[in-house]
């Protein structure tokens, strides 16, 4: 068990770490999109970048979901990049699939619900797989309780890689090398949808 | 004509094809979340598409950059707004169309 100090030394660390990585990442955004290096802009950016910075530092300290006591477990940054291009293929493949659909004179859409559960270690987890379904084609985050995930898609085939759990494993390993439990209790929900299956 | 300019073109004219068929996806889709469909992921990568065939347009200039940053902004914005719009219809109860044609039916009596 880590000892009191050092853990308080290392979010400290970390903090620290955090702040001057988005001290730079906003500055750099301000220098791409003001696109004048004299004196007076390059001023007005560095006042922007401190003052966002310090709205952000108070925010940091507001726990958004505090009844869930999540633990907020680091995303590896190398492992994105790989993430991002399969991510693009995904999107490309199932936009063609979609617009397929679109034009087809009888339009064979069979929209479906699906649920299922994951354990992925934080909400920034979750919100990566919410917005990696929702931006694939054919598929649509309705809802997101716990660990369980609500899904519309437009026809069943869009969600395979759901139902194998290939996008959850994928966004798993951005955060940890255990792949257990990445997807379970998978099934399609026929007939209407009622509140007591939420639960 | 410059290969950057055709290359860009290309682009161009794909996403705005992209563009149309989520707009002709709004008209034909039945219910609200088809729509949302339609509405939400056919910009996304339409979008995206017209943006960077500008990017390649432009060249290598700052304004390449700035394309790209608003196409990844794009990317990250788009999904967020359509889950929004559609967990704000799930609670209002709004119930999706879901699929009933006669093999389902029949496959679900089975069961």
């Amino acid at each position: 068990m880590l000892d009191n100090q050092t853990k308080v030394r290392n979010k400290y660390h970390y903090r620290i770490r955090n702040i001057i990585l988005q001290a730079i990442t906003l500055f750099l955004i301000w220098l791409i999109f003001s696109g004048k290096y004299d004196a007076m802009h390059v001023s007005f950016g560095v006042i922007a970048v401190t003052l966002v910075i310090l709205m952000n530092y108070r925010l940091s300290k507001v726990n958004l979901f505090p009844e869930r006591g999540e633990p907020n477990v680091p995303i590896k940054i190398y492992r994105l990049p790989a993430y991002i291009l399969w991510l693009v293929k995904e999107i490309f493949l199932a936009n063609l699939q979609v617009a397929y659909l679109v034009i087809h004179p009888k339009m064979p859409i069979k929209p479906t619900l699906l649920t299922f559960r994951t354990k992925l270690p934080s909400a920034s987890a979750k919100v990566i797989l919410g917005n990696s379904i929702t931006i694939t084609p054919g598929t649509l985050t309705i809802d997101i309780e716990h660990n369980k995930f609500l899904v519309h898609c437009l026809i069943p085939k869009s969600a395979g890689s759901l139902e194998s759990g290939d996008m959850q494993s994928r966004i798993m390993r951005l955060f940890q090398d255990d792949l257990k439990d990445s997807v379970y209790e998978f099934k399609y929900l026929k007939g209407e949808y009622t509140k007591e299956e939420n639960g | 004509m410059a290969l950057h300019d055709i290359i860009g073109s290309i682009f161009l004219l794909s996403g705005a094809f992209l563009v149309l068929i989520g707009s002709i996806g709004v008209v034909r889709f039945p219910d609200f979340f088809t729509r949302t469909h339609a509405s939400g992921k056919c910009d996304t990568l339409g979008l995206a598409l017209v943006l960077l065939g500008l990017a390649i347009h432009e060249g290598g200039t700052l304004n390449t950059v700035k394309l790209i940053l608003i196409a990844v902004f794009i990317g990250i914005a788009n999904p967020t707004a359509t889950h929004a719009l559609a967990r704000a219809a799930f609670k209002l109860g709004i119930k999706p169309l879901l699929s009933t044609s006669k093999e389902e039916k029949q496959n679900d009596l089975a069961d």
